[in-house]
């Protein structure tokens, strides 16, 4: 089920808060869990056995370690772990990058491997997470199954995250302050997710694919930045408008998880950067793989491999093509120069210009992302400093420029945290005329969200005569 | 439950609650609609829970297609969403229109395959060569965006058309080919194209004509038209696609003076008519499909003009609105659409002793459309293929 269709919006939530409201508390676990299992089965009933398996295994998994640790048998503790973190990753690389695996080592594939399954990229990682706490006792198993499978299931994050760490769910699920007014804030981060992907990312979305279908080899400067800037804000737009709604939903159910994105495009450093995009995913990678392999308190030498080992990783956990990984080890450059070449000099450098140029890089790294290769990259990356292709700035940069510029302005300024902190100052205000404004505006987010679900489906179907 | 020091602000809870329970009502009340004449499809119905259906997933998916199609108000939601874009966000296209100035809309030409795009060249050349004997001609007329160049939104992309239609009139040998792209630039002024609809006008079909009357041999200069206006309220393709409802077109006819009987035969139907006109679809949304009732595998009109020449037409919809032109110069036209026609231009041409052969298309179909290729593919062509 799609969080930004109709069924979902429409049914599914207000019926959810309402029979959750009704619930007695103790149930309320086993409420969620029914609402996400249906969630899940909507769209794909095959995903449920998958995902129903790789609960039953990692739940059995997850109490085996929690027996090993408190009898203190570490080495087979390790071999258990190790068993549990080879399965989930043993799952996600068949379905997500046996063919690409087999392709780059020369096989081709003549059999289908079946649909990715959805959300598989973050419940194996919530899974993963679960195991390494239980084990490391951070936190101990869910004893109850039904816990257990909200943990891995709950339908507010099953489908694109964020990556909740265990020890931070675990306890919420155990308990949970549930208020009314947690219902009230939930909605609101909802409908401004909502209305950020729909409206915002959609219509950036569609500029987007127009530049991306012009003929690479004679496109302006001005036109290969334009279709970088749609992407690079359709791409924050559309993940951290997900992000909100789900960490909303959470909210509504009386979760609390932390943000996902701070405002990445405000990064004055690359650093910076990655502690405000997808903040989940660094935390895991963080928590899971950097810090296990020794984190910063090694060698130069081994904290070099060690963070290019995370960065890899990240790359190739975002798809199976040879881009995300360069992505990856653009970023890992970038990060290293910063730590070990410019640290001091960039303290000198005014914020403003920081801030400009992280996001420039930030730019040319989605260029890559956004390549089906690194060839159709590299001539990308080569239009936008001016090497072949027609000029600076032909007709059509000044066609998209004149087409998405309003949009994009509007993109950028809402990337910036000044909308945020004027509506929350407005939020604020305990009067009754403040409050009207502030609920308006919802409606008005809410009705133009809706307009764009409900055209986005409008066909483009052309009449038989044509 | 923890008790509430104050008693939290529910505003926004209830603003959501109420819009999405309104919905709810509504979609629930209001009865489901079949058919969209904005958009002019059928809409999608309650679905049917089979065990298939939901094992294999389908259920959801046709349940949310059905939610949205029902949707209280579709229409008005699609003209929120059109405005936003356009108004608010500047949006030039959408859904492959342009926005033109002054609610121009146009359709933006898909690219032509050059493999299938030579491949029909060289299939009408065939056809040509081996019925030296009848008059070949052919018109491929522009779309509105490689015409209309003032109504563009600034800065849009210049047309390829002018240089592809050069091109494709270069490769033909043997057949008269009629190129009316100047023609129509300097006459550009004069609604040759529909504001709302990929379509040309009457009008743009009668400045074609007389082009393509002289390279036909027909001495189009007799004829007298009445020019009717049957429609003011016509809203086409384009602004079902786009969303954009602000524009109304007129629909004129052109017949000419004196009398023409005909008679009008659709292989698709056991009906005959007296008329190319079918007034009927004027109370409909397609009101373009007044002429020739849209497209048929094959239309044959019989008139009593007494020339000797029969016209075979091989044509898109492009030209049901060109074929009143015709009639006062055939004794017969066969209209062919290869999209819809099985046939083969072998058997058409000897059942019919055809005379006279006019391709007639938009440049848009013309350059992707592959059934042609198919339909013009010779006997002998097929005899030799199944020797290999």
């Amino acid at each position: 089920m799609s969080l930004t269709r109709v069924f979902f919006v429409f049914f599914f939530l207000p019926a959810s808060i309402l029979l959750y409201r009704l619930t007695p508390i103790k149930v309320r676990n086993a409420l969620l869990l029914l609402l996400s299992l249906f969630f899940i089965a909507w769209g794909s009933p095959a995903d449920l056995i998958l995902i129903g398996l790789s609960i039953v295994f990692n739940y059995f998994t997850a109490l085996e370690l929690d027996e090993l640790r408190r009898a203190k048998k570490v080495r087979q503790k390790k071999l258990v772990l190790a068993t549990g973190i080879a399965a989930n990753t043993a799952l996600l690389v068949f379905f997500k990058y046996f063919i690409f695996l087999l392709n780059s080592i020369g096989i081709g594939v003549h059999f289908a491997v079946p649909d990715v399954p959805i959300g598989i990229s973050f419940f194996t990682f919530s899974a993963i997470s679960c195991l390494c706490d239980v084990s490391n006792g951070n936190e101990p198993a869910l004893k109850n199954p039904v816990d257990f499978a909200l943990y891995i299931s709950f339908f507010g994050k099953i489908t694109s995250g964020p990556i909740v760490k265990f020890s931070d769910m675990a306890k919420q699920i155990r308990q949970r302050n549930m208020t009314v007014g947690s219902v009230e804030g939930g909605l609101k981060l909802f409908i401004v997710g909502l209305s950020k992907k729909l409206i915002i990312a959609g219509s950036l979305g569609k500029l987007f694919h127009a530049v991306k279908a012009e003929d690479l080899s004679s496109m302006s400067v001005a036109t290969a930045w334009l279709g970088a800037l749609f992407y690079s804000l359709m791409l924050y737009y559309d993940f951290s408008g997900y992000s909100d709604m789900a960490i909303g939903l959470g909210k509504i159910f009386g979760f609390s998880f932390s943000k996902n994105f701070d405002h990445p495009y405000i990064s004055d450093s690359m650093t910076d950067f990655w502690r405000r995009w997808h903040i989940s995913l660094g935390a895991w990678f963080r928590d899971y793989v950097y810090i296990p392999l020794g984190g910063s308190r090694v060698s130069k030498r081994r904290n070099i491999i060690n963070l290019s080992v995370v960065w890899v990783l990240t790359g190739l956990w975002h798809g199976a093509n040879w881009t995300f990984v360069v992505w990856g080890l653009y970023h890992l450059a970038l990060l290293l120069i910063e730590k070990f070449a410019l640290k001091n000099f960039l303290k000198m450098i005014p914020r403003m210009i920081r801030i400009f140029f992280t996001f420039i890089l930030a730019v040319i790294g989605w260029t890559i992302f956004f390549s089906d290769n690194i060839s159709y990259a590299w001539s990308y990356l080569l239009r936008m400093f001016g090497a072949g292709g027609s000029g600076l700035l032909d007709s059509v940069g000044k066609y998209y420029l004149t087409s998405g510029g309003i949009l994009l302005m509007t993109a950028i300024i809402g990337a910036t945290p000044l909308l945020a902190s004027l509506g929350s100052r407005i939020d604020k205000k305990e009067s009754t005329a403040a409050q009207l404004c502030v609920t308006a505006f919802f409606a008005l987010l809410l009705l133009g969200s809706t307009a764009f679900m409900i055209s986005d489906t409008v066909s483009s179907f052309l009449y038989a005569q044509f | 439950m923890p008790s509430n020091q104050k008693s939290p602000k529910l505003w926004i809870t209830c603003m959501f609650m109420v819009i999405v329970i309104c919905f709810d009502i509504i979609a629930l009340v209001m009865p489901d609609k079949d058919f969209s004449e904005t958009e002019n499809r059928m809409l999608a119905q309650a679905p049917v829970a089979s065990s298939k259906s939901i094992t294999e997933g389908t259920l959801g998916e046709d349940a949310e297609k059905y939610l949205s199609d029902q949707f209280a108000f579709r229409d008005a939601w699609s003209n929120l969403s059109f405005f936003t874009r356009s108004m608010l966000f500047g949006q030039k296209e959408m859904n492959g229109v342009y926005i033109g100035k002054d609610g121009f809309l146009m359709l933006i030409p898909s690219e032509p395959a050059r493999e299938s795009l030579q491949k029909k060249l060289s299939a009408i050349n065939a056809v040509t060569e081996k019925y030296g004997e009848i008059n070949h001609c052919i018109a491929v007329i522009p779309n509105a965006e490689a015409i209309m160049t003032n109504k563009l939104p600034s800065y849009a992309p210049a047309s390829k058309q002018p240089q592809q239609l050069d091109d494709i009139s270069r490769s033909f040998r043997g057949i008269t080919c009629c190129n009316v792209s100047e023609l129509f630039k300097k006459h550009r002024y004069e609604e040759l194209y529909y504001h709302t609809d990929h379509h040309w006008t009457s009008r743009g079909a009668y400045l074609a004509f007389t082009a393509i009357a002289s390279d036909m041999q027909i001495q189009a200069d007799d004829t007298q038209y009445d020019i009717y206006t049957v429609s003011d309220s016509f809203q086409g393709t384009l602004s079902s696609k786009s969303g954009s409802h602000g524009y109304n077109d007129t629909i004129e006819i052109y017949v000419p003076k004196g009398e023409h009987p005909i008679s009008v035969r659709y292989s698709d139907s056991t009906e005959t008519s007296g008329s190319i006109y079918q007034k009927d679809f004027l109370n409909t949304k397609d009101k373009y499909a007044l002429f020739l009732g849209g497209n048929h595998p094959i239309v044959t009109i019989t008139t009593t003009a007494d020339t000797d020449r029969t016209l075979m037409l091989i044509k898109d919809s492009y030209a049901n609105c060109f074929a009143q032109f015709l009639t006062p110069y055939f004794d017969q036209i066969i209209i062919v659409d290869p999209r819809y026609c099985y046939d083969s231009v072998d058997m058409l041409i000897n059942q019919y002793e055809i005379t006279d052969l006019l391709y007639l298309y938009n440049a848009d179909t013309f350059m992707t459309d592959t059934s042609l290729t198919d339909f013009l593919t010779l006997e002998s062509d097929n005899s030799e293929q199944s020797k290999e």
